[in-house]
């Protein structure tokens, strides 16, 4: 391949990657944003109660408990977010062994 | 007469800047001139290639890691609906709806958007308050801004339609990664700001090399134009291309200095020995006009000027067959043919002239003596050195034509008795005109040599001329340029 | 004999068409080469003298040419100052039958011309050659004058034939180099002499009346009664 060849393919490579994401159409600001609904202290509650339902059948492991201890305890202190990432890690270990 | 000719004069009469003058900037318009300077066009080729790669490479690199984020995360999205669509098809909606609750459960990255919906646009499950408005077309990527906790942030989302009127959104929140992918645009357009910066500044000691490298030739140029003729190209002693550039130049050089000389020499030589026949003539056609006393005596004078002419005429026409000859464009007459009967008639045809004066002609040569190429101008060539050989013998003596197959060509030597030619004049033999110190009573134009000369270098060869003590030795050698067929011209 | 001059420059016309009336020819002269080419196609000529640059459109070779292709074998011999060696080519090329370059002088002119011309008048192939006692069996290869035989080397044998065949008719020194030796170049010595020379030595000498005469400032001429 000569140079000129190269040359020609890197730019075209370059204009597409650079065109890629321009193409796409944006769904601009005049509708109203959507809201996440995950991150409020409603699903925080939420995960808290199917954490609850699932630890009825089977006693959680140690750490199970307390990240879920921690995430509700940052759940009621505002860090939303937070809190519910700690959940669903707690969430992902009761329900490891079972969904695989 | 109005054609493009006549348009084209001025243009063409216009003076076109010299060399010297593009480069040492004396030339009148500027900015025409610096597009004119191949220092700068160089220079400017050198940065906008550098800057094309600089480009091609950022380019590159934004791709292999922005772009890859972007690929993941469709990746991803494509991956979980897949699944999705899977569960629908096995348990239906309250799988569907499982499956999604229990994904975004899992959501450890935090990122994970869905939504259901069914055809009333009612949300089923999922994470996003209402289907979004732009969405409306599957297998497209939406860029959409949503609310996280109050936070702003972007998400990727594209739509799938199930069965039963059922629409599902599938994204990730890409804020983080679209931060990162800023980052590194940015660093690539800097990179690229650095490239052109650099270019720019490499340009600039491109063209200011390039200048040092050819002020060196068009110094010697421009000496050379002004007329002194003496100047070389210096060379760097590196041996590189512009050494090899110098030194073709310097040859170049060498090769104008040689045919200036040859040029003056024959225009010297024109004037000096045409000059004397044609103030003969000239002497001798005035003295009639103003001194005959009768009409034979003027016939007489009439009569020897045309003789001079004649004899000035017969020199042209050999300077004019040198210059033909030399010009190469006889190569096309080239053939293949047997030289050995060349060489016996003409050996015959000198040896009556020869035999007048007491000179005994021998040819020697082989029955057959294939050769190829002008065999009129080997004929002609033959015939001066004879003619030669034949002037210059002294009575009783004997002249040599011999001629005889030598490596891949020919040999003929001619060689006389006669009193030869002082070494120190033998190598100028053969230039136009020349006549040696002892031979100038001896009439002839000076250019037999010279012809011989020239159809020497038309095929090719060499003429050598020797001393054979006693006398002279002219030796043509002809290389044969093509390969004979057996069944040649010798049959 | 008729010959047809087409040549542009007047003195050389003037000068070549006054020396041809002189020897007692018929001439006609076009100064184009329309003209020449009309008058070659239309009338009956011996000969033709034709310029190679001529005004008018169509230059000597596209004469010729024309001519040639309307089956037309006039004799033609070219006039030029294109003097190189492919320029005389393309002029035999193109169906000339000579060619002199400029400047050249009459008497050659003349003696080409009135060989062209007579060679025109197509005489059978011949063996045997008669000049007044003078006899040349091409066949035999024999000479013989006034019955005695005479001895002749190859090439004085092609030098008397030639002059015999051109009997009556002045042949120029270069005509023999050509049609003898054919060779195209002018040799500085005059080697042509000589041969006549020693021709005349085996043809003439032993006989009462010679029958090589040298022409002054053209050249030899073979005849039975001496001038």
């Amino acid at each position: 391949m000569n140079a000129m060849a190269r040359a020609a393919s890197l730019a075209l490579l370059g204009s597409c990657v650079a065109l890629g994401p321009l193409g796409m159409p944006l769904v601009n600001g005049q509708t109203p944003i959507e809201q996440v609904t995950t991150d409020t202290p409603e699903y925080c509650l939420h995960l808290l109660q199917r954490l609850r339902q699932i630890e009825q059948n089977r006693p959680p492991p140690k750490d199970v408990s307390y990240l879920s201890d921690e995430g509700k305890l940052m759940c009621d202190h505002g860090q939303i977010r937070a809190g519910i990432t700690r959940l669903r890690r707690a969430m992902q270990i009761m329900l490891a062994p079972t969904e695989k | 007469m109005t054609g493009p000719g006549v348009k084209a004069a001025p243009e063409m009469g216009r003076q076109r800047p010299t060399l010297w003058r593009r480069l040492t900037g004396r030339g009148s318009d500027r900015p025409l001139r610096l597009l004119r300077s191949a220092s700068i066009r160089f220079a400017a080729v050198y940065a906008v290639l550098l800057a094309l790669s600089g480009f091609a490479l950022a380019l590159f690199l934004w791709y292999e890691t922005a772009g890859l984020l972007d690929r993941q995360t469709e990746a991803a999205i494509r991956a979980d609906a897949q699944g999705l669509s899977e569960r629908w098809e096995e348990g239906g909606l309250p799988a569907l709806v499982m499956t999604i609750d229990d994904r975004l459960a899992q959501n450890v990255d935090d990122d994970a958007i869905y939504l259901l919906v069914d055809s009333q646009l009612r949300r089923i499950a999922g994470n996003l308050q209402r289907w979004p408005q732009g969405v409306t077309a599957t297998n497209a990527w939406y860029e959409l801004p949503v609310q996280r906790a109050g936070i702003r942030s972007l998400a990727r989302v594209q739509r799938f339609d199930l069965l039963g009127g059922f629409h599902l959104l599938v994204g990730r929140d890409v804020r983080v990664r679209a931060q990162l992918r800023n980052l590194l645009t940015d660093a690539m357009l800097w990179a690229l700001v650095i490239v052109v910066a650099m270019a720019s500044g490499g340009a600039l000691v491109v063209r200011g090399l390039f200048r040092r490298t050819l002020a060196n030739i068009s110094h010697t140029s421009a000496a050379i134009a002004a007329g002194d003729l003496g100047q070389r190209v210096k060379l760097s002693g590196r041996g590189d291309e512009f050494d090899q550039l110098a030194e073709t130049i310097n040859d170049m050089l060498e090769r104008i200095g040689r045919l200036m000389d040859g040029v003056r020499q024959v225009s010297n030589a024109i004037a000096h020995d045409l000059r004397t026949p044609i103030t003969r003539a000239r002497t001798r056609l005035e003295d009639a006009a103003l001194h005959a006393g009768s009409e034979a005596e003027l016939r007489a004078a009439i009569e020897r000027a045309i003789a001079d002419l004649d004899g000035i005429v017969a020199v042209f026409q050999a300077l004019l067959r040198i210059t033909e000859i030399e010009a190469g464009s006889r190569r096309s007459a080239f053939t293949a043919f047997d030289l050995a009967p060349v060489l016996a008639d003409v050996g015959e045809l000198y040896a009556a002239v020869a035999e007048e004066r007491g000179i005994q002609v021998a040819v020697e040569s082989p029955p057959q003596l294939p050769a190829y190429g002008d065999r009129e101008l080997i004929q002609q060539a033959i015939a001066n050195l004879l003619d030669n050989a034949v002037k210059f013998s002294p009575r009783g003596g004997r002249v040599t034509v011999s001629g005889a197959a030598s490596g891949g060509g020919v040999i003929i030597r001619v060689r006389d008795q006669g009193p030869g030619i002082p070494p120190d004049e033998l190598s100028r033999a053969g230039e136009r005109f020349f006549r040696g110190e002892d031979a100038r009573s001896t009439p002839g134009s000076g250019l037999g040599l010279a012809l011989v000369q020239a159809v020497a270098h038309l095929h090719g060869g060499t003429l050598r001329l020797d001393d054979a003590a006693p006398g002279l030795a002219a030796v043509l050698l002809l290389p044969m340029a093509q390969p004979l067929d057996p069944a040649g011209p010798g049959t | 004999m008729r010959i047809l001059v087409v040549e542009d420059d007047k003195d050389v016309a003037g000068f070549v068409v006054r020396g041809l009336k002189e020897a007692g020819h018929l001439v006609e002269h076009a100064d184009n080469g329309r003209d020449g080419l009309f008058m070659a196609a239309s009338e009956n000529f011996d000969a033709v003298i034709l310029d190679r640059m001529l005004p008018g459109g169509i230059d000597g070779l596209r004469l010729l040419e024309t001519l040639r292709g309307q089956k037309n074998t006039v004799p033609v011999l070219f006039l030029s100052a294109l003097a190189e060696v492919d320029d005389r080519v393309r002029g035999l090329k193109a169906g000339g039958d000579d060619y002199l370059t400029k400047p050249f002088a009459f008497a050659e002119l003349l003696a080409r011309v009135e060989a062209l011309a007579r060679r025109g008048k197509g005489d059978a192939p011949v063996t045997r050659l008669l000049v007044a006692d003078l006899e040349l069996d091409l066949l035999s290869r024999q000479v013989r004058r006034a019955g005695q035989k005479i001895d002749l080397q190859p090439r004085e044998f092609r030098l008397l034939e030639y002059l015999m065949r051109h009997a009556g008719q002045v042949v120029t020194r270069t005509m023999l180099l050509e049609g003898v030796w054919d060779y195209h170049f002018d040799p500085q010595t005059n080697v042509i002499d000589v041969h006549v020379s020693r021709l005349r030595q085996k043809v003439d000498k032993p006989f009462p009346s010679p029958l090589i005469h040298t022409i002054r400032n053209a050249g030899y001429m073979l005849r039975a009664d001496p001038a």
